[in-house]
């Protein structure tokens, strides 16, 4: 066995954020399972670590298809991640977007921490899938993790440690 | 609460490697996954990992959907596949690359179908992600799966690789006990050796584990036999074999006391019949807290004596240092070797001395797993001619934060080590 729930999060229907605080150090990877949709017009999934929101240590990229297009772009030097991967308020009714965020090694403090995401939302007519990338350059162990802006009553986040294995197999 | 995602194995880069390799794949699960955060030495932003089954790099294809930060391509190849990136040297410091790759039914007698998410991000606007469906046109079971760098550059040290197993049985009743085998003391641990009863559906362990059940203290796991349990010089130990699933726990019968007074352990030893230009040590067990290797050895060389040396983990890079002082009875001498390939660390007779004449060196390795030291030792080494001889003192240093998991004493300036020599490698707890 090797993947353990931490903690979950609900959207509140309003502003405000998920928030995973006092994350264990325990294990090897995290992952972030989410469903969601904004409380606002927006398809907007802001994150950050360990409170560092200001700053210009964040980086991403991503490779999107709409189902015409394949489209890919990134930023650097950002104050936290900027994504997309929840659908809009005015969105069609009951759709969530979904989104898997995947940190390895989010304890070791000699790596900078690299994010891969899976996202995408389909609603019967238009749709997006997406993979990101992203780059907290900070070798600190992750141990606070707050998505923004707000989301759905029907949104939640659920947080799993990964563990790993004793044994090299070399 | 879990869900059945096993982990199996984790390899995490020495740092002088350019392949990693996972061999005994158990083929008791239903799927792999593997996840990789690599960083490697190539002059790069990125780099890919080449895809490698059962030691074969033959009969696969792939098919990828690449984004570079500005642009979107999709590419292919009919004969070999990138199964994985990593980060190069030019790539932001202290970045490495994420991948995820889902092997389905590896165990099967199909072909195999394999998906791949990987992602090389730099704080730059050239960066790398990609989807891979990989095709392995091989319809063998995997047994083992290697990782080479693609460029063959090393993979740097905090490159971490991980095996997990998924299962679609589910667990519905607690696993049978297993049988209790041997119990053995190899000082500073005990192996615990057991069968496991496995045979219902349903019913089947998780993974095994060992814990006093006086003292109780951390546990030791495994998912094979045997399993290595820590132990104090002098302290008394009883413990069963447990196995475990998500449903419940079943224990052996007791180990029986178990005091051990010994914490100096033979590992393996290993005795010269012929010429030999090299002695090598793999697979040293994790468990010691330092080593010992006690060497009685000649030379070949057509010369009064000579200075072999010893590395550590195939390192042949000058990443060593020795110094020595030496009396011969009459005179004393000194000598540094820094930043070498060849850190002599030992001096033996060889040909031109009188025969049957042999030396003897004693190699202390202190916290030879530590992964916050470099790796100290101190060699005590000396030979007597009857007329001539010499006693030295070495010290050797290896600036490498991996954990010492071979040894190779390379004969060089004696040439090979001759028949008589041996070499024996001892753990201490």
């Amino acid at each position: 066995m090797s993947m353990f729930p931490i903690a979950t999060a609900a959207g509140t229907g309003g502003a405000g954020s998920f928030n995973f605080l006092s994350i264990p150090q325990t294990f090897t990877h995290l992952q972030l399972r989410m469903i969601a949709r904004d409380y606002i017009a927006a398809n907007a999934v802001y994150h950050y670590f360990n409170f560092d929101s200001a700053g210009t240590s964040y980086s991403q990229h991503y490779l999107m298809g709409d189902g015409a297009t394949a489209f890919a772009t990134g930023a650097s030097n950002q104050p936290y991640f900027a994504m997309d991967g929840a659908t809009a308020s005015t969105d069609l009714a009951n759709a969530n977007g979904a989104l898997i965020i995947d940190v390895l090694d989010y304890s070791n403090t000699n790596k900078f921490k690299t994010i891969r995401v899976s996202a995408g939302w389909d609603l019967n007519g238009s749709g997006r899938v997406w993979q990101w990338s992203g780059l907290w350059r900070n070798t600190n162990a992750i141990t606070s993790w707050i998505l923004t802006p707000g989301f759905s009553t029907t949104s939640r986040a659920d947080l799993y440690g990964i563990s790993t294995s004793f044994r090299t197999g070399a | 609460m879990s869900v059945f995602l096993q982990p199996i194995y984790t390899q995490t880069a020495p740092g002088n490697s350019s392949e990693i390799t996972f061999n005994n794949i158990p083929q008791n699960f239903t799927d792999l996954l593997i996840v990789v955060s690599a960083r490697a030495g190539i002059a790069a932003l990125s780099d890919g990992i080449i895809a490698k089954f059962n030691g074969s790099v033959s009969n696969f294809s792939f098919l990828s959907v690449e984004g570079n930060g500005s642009a979107a391509s999709s590419g292919s190849s009919a004969t070999t596949a990138n199964i994985a990136r990593t980060n190069g040297s030019t790539a932001t410091a202290n970045s490495y690359a994420s991948s995820v790759i889902y092997i389905p039914n590896y165990s099967r007698g199909n072909t195999k179908q394999i998906t791949v998410s990987t992602v090389s991000e730099t704080n730059a606007t050239t960066t790398f992600m990609n989807f891979y469906s990989i095709f392995w046109n091989d319809r063998s079971p995997i047994t083992s799966i290697s990782f080479p760098q693609n460029s063959g550059t090393n993979y740097t040290s905090d490159s971490t690789f991980t095996i997990y197993g998924v299962s679609n049985i589910y667990d519905t009743g607690t696993p049978l006990a297993p049988t209790l085998g041997a119990v053995t003391d190899l000082g500073g641990v005990a192996s615990f050796a057991f069968t496991p009863n496995d045979t219902a559906t349903g019913q089947t362990a998780d993974y095994y584990s060992v814990q006093d059940i006086a003292i109780m203290g951390t546990p030791a796991y495994g998912n094979v036999s045997p399993i290595t349990f820590p132990i104090t010089t002098g302290v008394t130990y009883n413990a069963p074999v447990k196995a475990v699933n998500v449903i419940g726990t079943s224990t052996s019968a007791m180990s029986g006391s178990l005091t051990s007074y010994n914490n100096f352990a033979s590992i393996a030893t290993q005795v010269i019949t012929s010429n030999t230009s090299s002695i090598v040590f793999r697979n040293i067990p994790q468990y010691y807290s330092h080593l010992q290797l006690r060497v009685y050895a000649r030379g070949s060389t057509n010369a009064t004596s000579g200075y072999p040396y010893h590395i550590y983990n195939g390192d042949t890079s000058a990443n060593y240092s020795s110094h020595f002082m030496t009396g011969n009875g009459i005179t004393t001498a000194a000598a540094a070797y820094v930043n070498s390939a060849q850190p002599l660390s030992m001096n033996f007779p060889c040909a031109n001395s009188s025969a049957n004449i042999f030396g003897y060196a004693v190699i202390d390795i202190m916290d030879y797993t530590s992964t916050n030291k470099f790796k100290t030792s101190r060699i005590m080494n000396g030979w007597d001619n009857n007329s001539t001889g010499n006693c030295f003192v070495f010290s050797h240093v290896w600036n490498s934060f991996a954990p010492i998991s071979s040894i190779t004493l390379v004969g060089w300036d004696i040439a090979n080590f001759v028949s008589g020599s041996h070499v024996a490698l001892y753990g201490i707890g």
